[in-house]
């Protein structure tokens, strides 16, 4: 039974991992753009897409792992320069029925290319194996996950915490007018986070490839428990969206032992309980 | 900002709810192309038998073309598997047509797709018969879907071939005078695969499969077929339709110590657990066996991912080595495509096959004395000896037993080295037996 909780605590860290990548992406769009991105789950989705086409043009996954968070980063530039500033100031339905719409577009565009049915993507030579202790085993590509993911988390933090620009990011957040009173280009900085949300998602997208696959329609139920994540920990909040997702992971994979038949409902019921009890999240702020 | 949290939370709770209550959007588990388990002896594989001749310079066929509408899903998730079918069906069509058509008249394909969506399928048959007026309907990927065909079909007086899984349409309850069923049932299929399984692989068996009516349907097949062994499942799991993390559900089936995982999972959830299943080393630790093997899954997960994979199939195009008729079929479906066909194309191809022999034989298209015909039909399109029960109007067919190639092993196998993914390594011939009996399933003895 100990080595069954230890590779279940281990699943949920990983699944979690995941998640927060996502919440943090969503939480540095809300905080900063106010926008709740549905199409959130499009771009952890063309993570992948992207991904692939890198190793099937020749290169690998170490350099997929590079390729995949720049090309999301400079589609982000894009999209936000041509469709999401234009609804600035807009009520939040015109934002999530743009958002909403866009994802769409993106499913379909993949299917279009690349066909409904999934894609075959291995992780490298290197990754593959596993680490035994005791009875549990822990393969070597969900331990790279959590790694990636946390080193990832770690320097978005440094981003925000130690540079001038993450200073403006965190000043805009808590009030743009007086960003843009001190002479600084807020919309810049706002294409800045949107990018770093989406780069942040197709980095996700192409960390979880290599063990679920690449389709069309993965990004829809993670896109879900990303939202929830996001609600659990706090709209907005840095170490919420970390929390959040960690929390999640650990509460699902353990419900998934303890009590499989609700193990899909639990997180649902989490949140129900924490925005009752704790409206603004768990570390969310008023 | 606290007001739309709370919008927002209500949203995801509902999502939430429709989630776990729905599973994922995938609209309906593909059911299983290949698989039979029967209760009979496993044999060797059958031996060949001489093929027809081709009649020489047969008569072009003239007059009012007899129309065929195939309906499957050639879009949506499981748009690969219906592709291969309407390959098999054009294959069989072509070969009818080139053989002199049928009764001196050619025979008309009219494709339709059902997007793997029910009321689509229904959408479709309703306006293949009213406004294209076919003399019959074949295909389906998916239980749901050929479930609204049959409904259309049947209420219309057309006849409808059904090639994908379900045990839905050979009971008196479910089926019709117009309908058969082309492929295995659940209850088949695990009577078919689940002795030889405990006798050659294990009898501490787990079993995990889908949430979702056929996978329950197989559970109770899987539980029927091992009785007489006097073997119970040891443990099992249910997962929604879906589910690709299987991070947390490996440990829980490594805890049960199995012999033998027998697993219900398919396409793209199938290649997820295939791919974690290895990182965890499940495979050095139990058998792995699938409920079924197709070429196109198999293509999906790779050779890497599925070592010592077992499976059963109604079909694999390796069976040529051995079947004179699958030689048949699958060299004129490589001809025309390049590739192997899988276990869809064939049971498409055999459908419509079926069709046109018992259109020959009824020497009409009138639906009610071509379902006479087909009642009892024996014929071999490729899959080996098979025929129609006339009670129930259900294929039995034998199924082989498969065990998936390292890719090396496979680089010596001709003409498709690609595509070999898997070894025909046993042939369980279908009995009776392997199917509950007709007065079981509320027929008339």
């Amino acid at each position: 039974m100990g080595s069954l909780i230890a590779g279940q605590l281990f699943a949920g860290l990983v699944s979690g991992a995941i998640l927060v990548l996502l919440a943090l992406g969503l939480a540095l769009i809300f905080g900063h753009l106010r926008l709740v991105n549905f199409a959130h789950g499009s771009f952890y989705m063309l993570g992948a897409y992207v991904g692939y086409e890198t190793v099937r043009r020749g290169g690998n996954f170490w350099v997929a792992l590079v390729v995949v968070p720049v090309v999301l980063g400079l589609l982000g530039v894009v999209i936000e320069r041509t469709l999401v500033k234009r609804l600035y100031g807009r009520t939040l339905q015109d934002l999530l029925l743009l958002t909403y719409g866009m994802s769409f577009v993106m499913i379909e565009l993949v299917k279009i290319t690349y066909g409904a049915s999934g894609i075959p993507f291995d992780a490298p030579e290197a990754l593959r194996g596993a680490q035994r202790i005791g009875d549990a085993v822990f393969p070597n590509y969900l331990i790279f996950t959590a790694v990636a993911a946390a080193a990832t988390v770690g320097l978005i933090y440094l981003l925000l915490e130690r540079t001038d620009i993450g200073l403006i990011i965190r000043a805009g957040s808590r009030d743009d007018v007086m960003v843009r009173a001190l002479g600084i280009d807020f919309d810049r900085t706002r294409t800045l986070v949107f990018s770093i949300g989406t780069a942040l998602a197709g980095f996700a997208g192409l960390l979880v490839a290599p063990r679920m696959g690449v389709s069309p329609d993965m990004g829809f139920a993670v896109m879900i428990f990303a939202l929830v994540t996001v609600v659990v920990g706090g709209l907005g909040s840095f170490w919420g969206a970390v929390a959040g997702g960690l929390l999640i992971g650990a509460v699902q994979t353990l419900a998934a032992v303890l009590a499989p038949e609700l193990s899909r409902l639990v997180v649902f019921v989490l949140m129900g309980v924490v925005v009752f009890l704790r409206p603004r999240g768990l570390m969310g702020t008023d | 900002m606290q007001t739309k949290l709370n919008l927002l939370a209500a949203l995801l709770l509902l999502m939430g709810v429709v989630l776990a209550a729905c599973g994922p959007a995938a609209p309906t588990a593909p059911t299983p192309a290949p698989t039979e388990v029967s209760e009979a002896e496993p044999t060797e594989l059958p031996e060949a038998t001489v093929p027809s001749e081709e009649p020489t310079g047969p008569p072009q066929p003239s007059g009012e073309p007899i129309k065929i509408g195939g309906i499957t899903s050639t879009s949506g998730f499981v748009g690969a598997f219906g592709q291969e079918q309407v390959k098999g069906g054009q294959l069989a069509v072509e070969q009818i047509n080139d053989a002199g058509g049928l009764l001196g008249r050619p025979v008309d394909m009219i494709e339709r797709d059902d997007k793997a969506q029910p009321a689509e399928a229904a959408k479709q048959a309703e306006d293949l018969i009213a406004n294209e007026h076919v003399d019959m309907l074949v295909g389906c990927v998916s239980g749901a879907n050929t479930l609204a065909i049959h409904e259309v079909a049947n209420r219309a007086g057309v006849i409808y071939l059904s090639t994908c899984q379900t045990g839905s349409l050979n009971t008196a309850e479910g089926g019709g005078p117009y309908t058969f069923h082309m492929a295995y049932t659940p209850w088949m299929n695990t009577h078919l695969y689940g002795q030889w399984m405990a006798e050659n692989l294990g009898d501490n068996i787990f079993f995990l499969y889908y949430d979702f009516v056929v996978g329950h349907e197989t559970r109770e097949g899987l539980v029927d077929a091992l009785e007489p062994l006097g073997i119970e499942i040891a443990a099992e799991l249910a997962v929604p339709i879906g589910t690709t993390d299987y991070t947390s559900i490996i440990p829980q089936i490594r805890a049960a110590n199995p012999e033998v995982l027998n697993y219900f999972l398919s396409t793209d959830d199938r290649a997820a657990f295939l791919k974690q299943a290895t990182s965890f080393g499940l495979q050095d630790e139990m058998k792995l066996m699938a409920l079924a093997a197709d070429l196109s899954w198999d293509q999906i997960a790779g050779f890497a991912n599925s070592q010592g994979d077992y499976a059963p199939a109604n079909f694999y195009w390796e069976l040529r080595e051995t079947l004179p008729s699958a030689k048949t079929f699958v060299d004129a479906f490589g001809e025309q495509h390049g590739t192997p066909p899988s276990g869809y194309a064939a049971y498409q191809y055999q459908a419509v096959m079926a069709y046109a022999d018992a259109v020959r034989e009824a020497g009409t298209v009138s639906a009610d004395e071509v379902a006479a015909a087909l009642e009892g039909l024996e014929f071999d399109y490729g899959s080996g000896p098979s025929f129609i029960r006339e009670c129930d109007h259900q294929l039995f067919q034998p199924i082989y037993i498969t065990l998936m190639r390292t890719e090396a092993d496979a680089a010596a196998i001709q003409p498709w080295p690609q595509y070999a993914f898997r070894e025909v390594i046993a042939a369980v011939e279908a009995t009776e037996s392997v199917e509950r009996s007709c007065a079981d399933l509320g027929f008339a003895e």
